[in-house]
């Protein structure tokens, strides 16, 4: 509240501050949902530049980060219906036959590709869960849905995902 | 317990990111339902692929950016904008029709000034005009003439805005031209000259909307000083 204040203030160190400390989260969701680094950076830029313009219509009796994430998801959703979606590319696949070395990348990328085959809604759902680590309360107030299909879209997200890695040939234990 | 409420607890700890305690451990690894052990398989599997889709994620550095962009900055400091090359073979390069679409918009603005202001200017002076028929009559011919010098210099300032696009364009042709083979400025001016001739039919389509205007706006003048003055001699 008090970096909030101060960024209202005008003052430089703490717009720095600020973005800072919020541009990898928002950076993250961004990267996640839209699967394409130059596309992510651009809507992160974005999002954190309207969170310091419209810092003062933020409810100081809520948690700042939530109400970031939220300008993001937004903007995510509107990059996301300007273009239509494209497959995701953010790591190179190892080559097949290429085990143990590159089972670490596999599996990242392969979940990855899991979470194109997601609905949007579900996808950000996950990603806000699992890479933001916000808990469903946050998410439900975020994506302004009952915190009860908060926990359905992320069980079915879940199993999805599980099968698409297990359809892959990927195992439990395996990598 | 049974495997439902067993299921149960996985599912919370699931959505509370706890560890799964030990009893609902013990019970997955030993359960010879196959349910139990799908589910329990699957748990592990996106577990442990979550863990390394986490961190497989680029950094990155937006604060020098964004803080530039937010804060006021002088005119040379801002990014510059790129030309982009433009092969001298090609007869009709992107930029004339990037300049198209600027005359047309500009064509549209000054539809839109003629056709908002002067009107609301005449309806406030049609209110009041009973009251001193004589004086209105002036003033609006006032109006009118300045209108029409208005129009004049908007018609002229567009002429210089057409020259002025058209010159930057030439400009950026010879540039990018002399860097990459010194051989074609002439091409780059005989573009110019050919830019030209395609430009000249939106001219003058222009000049004859801007007149249509003129004439249009004096013709609807005049009939409102008629209705008025009609309505003058009638009281």
């Amino acid at each position: 509240m008090e970096l909030a204040q101060r960024c209202l203030a005008g003052d430089q160190n703490a717009l720095r501050e600020f973005v800072g400390l919020f541009q990898q989260q928002v950076f993250a969701l961004c990267f996640r949902m839209l699967g394409h680094r130059q596309d992510a950076e651009d809507t992160a830029q974005e999002s954190l530049m309207r969170a310091v313009r419209y810092l003062k219509s933020w409810d100081s009796t809520q948690p700042l980060r939530p109400w970031v994430l939220k300008i993001a998801a937004n903007r995510c959703r509107t990059a996301l219906g300007k273009r239509a979606k494209r497959p995701v590319s953010v790591a190179i696949l190892p080559d097949e036959g290429v085990a143990s070395a590159t089972s670490q990348i596999g599996l990242a990328e392969e979940l990855e590709r899991g979470l194109t085959l997601l609905k949007d809604r579900q996808r950000e759902c996950f990603v806000m869960f699992y890479q933001q680590e916000l808990s469903i309360h946050e998410i439900s107030q975020v994506m302004d849905v009952p915190e009860g299909t908060i926990k359905t879209w992320l069980h079915r997200s879940r199993k999805q995902l599980a099968q698409h890695l297990m359809l892959r040939g990927i195992q439990p234990g395996s990598t | 317990m049974s495997c439902d409420d067993y299921r149960i607890i996985l599912e919370q700890s699931t959505e509370e990111r706890t560890a799964l305690p030990v009893n609902a451990l013990e019970h997955f690894q030993s359960c010879s339902s196959t349910e139990c052990q799908e589910i329990f398989a699957e748990y592990e599997l996106v577990n442990e692929a979550i863990s390394q889709w986490k961190s497989a994620l680029p950094h990155v550095d937006l604060v020098a950016a964004i803080v530039s962009d937010l804060a006021p900055l002088p005119e040379t400091s801002r990014p510059q904008m790129v030309d982009v090359p433009i092969s001298p073979s090609s007869s009709r390069g992107p930029s004339a029709a990037a300049v198209v679409a600027v005359l047309a918009t500009l064509s549209l603005c000054l539809i839109m000034m003629v056709s908002a202001s002067p009107k609301n200017e005449r309806n406030i002076a049609s209110v009041t005009f009973p009251a001193q028929p004589v004086a209105d009559h002036q003033s609006r011919f006032v109006e009118d003439e300045d209108m029409e010098a208005e129009l004049r210099e908007l018609g002229k300032t567009y002429g210089s805005w057409v020259q002025g696009a058209a010159n930057k364009l030439t400009d950026t042709m010879t540039v990018v031209l002399i860097s990459d083979q010194p051989q074609s400025p002439e091409k780059a001016s005989g573009w110019f000259s050919n830019f030209t001739e395609q430009i000249e039919p939106i001219e003058s389509k222009l000049d004859e909307t801007l007149k249509m205007l003129m004439e249009q706006v004096s013709v609807e003048s005049d009939e409102q000083t008629y209705v008025s003055m009609t309505v003058f001699d009638l009281a």
